[in-house]
């Protein structure tokens, strides 16, 4: 159940399939992004592998017929097609075929009809078709998945052609339970079945353990992607946007050459990775004893006076130049979240964003919300935010202010599109839409917390925000997960506790619910659970899809202000 | 990690296609389609040809890369003996009898060495070629290479030498606790003839039973007189191990800093697969849009020279005009 050895054991394997001798290996543009997930140049070449090329690239280079080639594609129209021009006029020697996932028999006899000088050696499927992020989390990569809160069709094919490979890679034929209020879960739910169906050879596994497929729906949880993050990963995507392990820091002043990109990849990176769940404050430090470390190793490197100093700095200078690479990445990047942290007001503003998701005081929020509008230094798009999460809080209130706020945005010279995006949120995940009660979940539960809390004083008022898939899973975990709320597919039902749990969120799921399904992980042994989403979300790209997924849609609350 | 292992259909369906193509050729042998098809057989065999003959030939490099990849395997082979060795050797009680091992283990870093920098010679001759290489294709290949077997050497140069220094640390270790003894044997001699002459002085007249557990007394020393000479001789030899050790190591140090400078990039963005592909296909457009661009530059400038040419002319003219005409 881990994902990115099951992968890597993928790549390794098809490294090795081919035997000694150079080697090229030919993606597509999502194989290029599952591949680099996994390894560095530096270790792939390690495996002979000298060369990378797209084969969706419009100029190819010239052929060398001495090297052996590595195909490793999705089986999509474009891709055969390719390929198959490839495969008549071939360029390298010989062909290693794989296939991310299952083609049909159609697409292998057109493959098999254009390789007119048989230069295949091996066709083969390894079902490595989705990116892995974490050994428990996956992304598939699709940034707006629907369309007038419908499946766009294309996407929902990919959906399922990723999760289809998740549960072979690792090697699972689960049950099935959807959301009961989304159809978009259903939908999904139903295809994904179909395919179970279609190709039960395949789904043959010796299990021992019984896995479960949970879908979930985005719009039963809104408030947790548009909320402010204060873990280190879930920040840096926050605030700089991590794109497959890669952070743009181009657009930081003066920054250096080679830190105008940086990687940030827990595979590659022990500092990151030891630090990737802790809080921005225990950041500060481990920085700090990062660079006292960094400063004791250039102290010793400054003295270099006998032969066996000498020989000691030739020896650990490699080590040396790497951790000066980690240290100045890092202080780099912390240094920018800070400075963002502070120019925009970021502490007050998540402070209320907090109290907003967890609290309910009416009055005393909607005082300070109009107070931080009116504040020139908070970001429009923030100032945006809070609304949105008290629009998603006081909907159903009696006396809320919701069009008031919207005034003092339009007063304030925000942009029409943000203010048309507080009505799609509503539509698309206001309180109709939601099946479980986002802000005062489970009362009496909630009412001991809440005594407790006011006992023990908040922990920390930044991280009071607890995912609603926490609660979901821990019902799940404990059997209790309610059957009408999230019915099984088909009359069969798992009589056992589930140990194995995939969850798989329809509209991209964000890292703090990452991190919850890491502590979940630590905390119950015997029980693993994988998370996935459509994409990884941070605040701007779920405003885009939200914008994506209600337009085409006649908004009600529009004609009401109106 | 399912996987499913489609060759045998896929060369099922090939053999078939192939074969049905010839039953179809063999059926249609009318004149005008055999000739046909001939005929642009022929120009798909022609073409074929071309592209066989682009880059057929493995690249004159191939060998340097086998052989450095063959010296790496043997390298590791030989360090993990090594490694073993200075185990055996450390956790060895005693230091007698050790000449065979030591030899032995003389003979592995000379190996070692000289396979280190043959390594480094064949990874040069690949750097050299790089520069000879034809198409871009070639070059980035070689350099790949070039890339890969200069990490692994540093790799294993890096084992091996932290294997070196341990083996020296703890041998200069335990040369110093053997010194103590050393000197604690001399004061033991020190004080045996402090006692001796003490002896001799006060009790001259002495038992025979004394006297004989003097002369065993003296005997001992005597021994460990010997026995210190020969610690000594000991200690001269292991210097002289040391001594090629840190030879071996200093020989060995121009080639490793060679190769740090070479590999540094590991963890950074240029690390990146997608980056790297990325980069080629960016080098492509640009290339592209040079060449679009040069070519503008190709026509404008005839236009301006056509201009040039003409207005030239004109003035020409109209100047022989007013010179006639005047």
């Amino acid at each position: 159940m881990n994902l990115i050895t099951a992968l890597k054991f993928y790549i390794t394997r098809m490294t090795e399939e081919s035997g000694p001798g150079m080697k090229v290996l030919l993606m597509d543009k999502q194989t290029t992004s599952i591949v680099s997930l996994l390894y560095s140049q530096s270790e792939i070449f390690l495996k002979e592998v000298y060369l990378f090329e797209r084969i969706d690239a419009n100029v190819r280079n010239e052929g060398l017929k001495h090297l052996k080639c590595i195909v490793f594609i999705r089986p999509t129209k474009e891709n055969i097609e390719y390929l198959c021009n490839e495969l008549r006029y071939p360029k390298y020697g010989t062909y290693y075929i794989y296939f991310s996932n299952i083609i049909a028999k159609a697409d292998i006899k057109l493959l098999a009809e254009s390789d007119e000088q048989e230069v295949v050696r091996e066709v083969h499927e390894y079902y490595a078709d989705y990116l892995a992020i974490s050994p428990h989390l996956f992304s598939l990569g699709i940034n707006t998945c629907s369309q007038g809160l419908l499946w766009n069709p294309v996407h929902l094919h990919r959906t399922v052609s990723g999760l289809i490979s998740v549960l072979l890679s690792i090697k699972r034929c689960p049950y099935i339970r959807y959301q009961n209020s989304s159809e978009m879960a259903k939908r999904l739910a139903e295809k994904i079945r179909e395919v179970l169906s279609k190709e039960s050879n395949s789904f043959e596994f010796k299990q021992d353990s019984s896995p479960i497929l949970l879908i979930v729906d985005r719009r039963d949880d809104p408030v947790t992607p548009l909320l402010n993050q204060w873990t280190y990963q879930a920040m840096v995507h926050e605030l700089l946007t991590i794109n497959n392990n890669r952070v743009n820091l181009s657009h930081v002043k003066g920054i250096s050459k080679e830190l105008k990109e940086v990687v940030l990849s827990a595979e590659h990176d022990e500092f990151y990775a030891n630090n990737l769940y802790l809080n921005f404050g225990e950041i500060g430090q481990t920085i700090k004893e990062l660079m006292d470390e960094f400063q004791k190793k250039a102290k010793k490197h400054q003295k270099v006076e006998s032969i066996a100093d000498m020989k000691n700095f030739v020896e650990t200078y490699p080590l040396f130049k790497k951790l000066s690479g980690t240290v100045s990445k890092h202080v780099t990047v912390v240094g920018e979240l800070s400075s963002l942290v502070e120019k925009h007001h970021l502490l007050q503003v998540s402070e209320l964003e907090q109290e907003l998701s967890c609290q309910s005081d009416h009055s005393m929020q909607l005082q300070k919300i109009k107070e931080l509008i009116n504040n020139q230094q908070v970001r429009e798009i923030d100032a945006v935010r809070l609304v949105m999460l008290y629009a998603l809080h006081y909907e159903k209130y009696a006396n809320n202010d919701i069009n008031g706020l919207l005034n003092l945005l339009k007063s304030r010279g925000v942009s029409d599109k943000y203010v048309k995006l507080v009505y799609n949120i509503l539509e698309y995940s206001g309180i109709n839409a939601r099946q479980s009660n986002l802000f005062d979940r489970e009362a009496v539960a909630k009412i001991t917390k809440k005594l407790f809390k006011g006992l023990s004083g908040v922990e920390n008022i930044y991280t009071q925000h607890t995912p609603l898939l926490n609660e979901t899973l821990e019902d799940l975990i404990k059997g209790k997960l309610s059957l009408q709320t999230f019915p099984y597919l088909g009359s069969t039902m798992m009589s056992k506790k589930p140990q194995d749990i995939i969850v798989f969120m329809i509209g991209g799921t964000t890292y703090e619910e990452s991190l919850t399904v890491h502590n979940l992980n630590k905390q119950n042994h015997g029980i693993k659970i994988i998370l996935g989403g459509t994409t990884i979300h941070n605040s701007t790209s779920f405003l885009e899809e939200i914008q994506h997924a209600t337009s085409g849609i006649l908004t009600k609350y529009k004609n009401n202000n109106n | 990690m399912a996987m499913r292992n489609l060759t045998e259909p896929f060369i099922l369906m090939r053999n078939n296609a192939l074969q049905s193509k010839h039953i179809y050729a063999e059926q249609n042998l009318s004149d005008r389609t055999a000739l046909v098809a001939s005929s642009s057989d022929a120009s798909d065999s022609v073409e074929l040809k071309n592209v066989n003959l682009e880059s057929n030939a493995p690249p004159v490099w191939t060998d340097a890369l086998e052989e450095t990849q063959y010296i790496l395997s043997r390298l590791r082979v030989k360090i993990d003996s090594l490694v073993e060795l200075h185990a055996k050797q450390l956790t060895r009680p005693t230091l007698d009898d050790t000449s065979q091992e030591e030899r032995q283990m003389e003979q592995l870093t000379r190996e070692i060495g000289r396979a280190f920098s043959s390594g480094y010679h064949q990874v040069q001759t690949i750097k050299a070629a790089t520069r000879h290489a034809n198409g871009s294709t070639e070059r980035q290949l070689a350099m790949s290479a070039v890339m890969a077997l200069s990490t692994a050497l540093q790799e294993l140069g890096l084992r091996y030498r932290s294997a070196q220094n341990h083996y020296l640390t703890q041998m200069k270790s335990r040369e110093e606790r053997s010194n103590q003894f050393f000197t604690e044997d001399q004061s033991i001699f020190l004080n045996n003839t402090m006692t001796d002459t003490w002896l001799l002085e006060s009790n001259e007249t002495n038992s025979d039973s004394w006297n004989n557990s003097q002369q065993q007394q003296q005997d001992s020393v005597l021994l460990q007189l010997e026995d210190s000479d020969d610690r000594i001789k000991l200690a001269v030899e292991r210097e002289e191990q040391i001594g090629n050790i840190v030879q071996s190591i200093a020989d060995l140090r121009h080639i490793f800093k060679d190769l740090a400078s070479m590999v540094e990039d590991q963890g950074t963005i240029l690390d990146r697969i997608d980056y790297t592909v990325e980069q080629t296909q960016i080098q492509v457009q640009e290339g592209y849009k040079q060449l679009k661009k040069a070519d503008s530059y190709q026509r404008a400038n005839k236009k301006l020279y056509c201009i040039v040419v003409l207005a030239s002319a004109i003035i020409l003219v109209s100047f022989l005009f007013i010179v006639f005409k005047t």
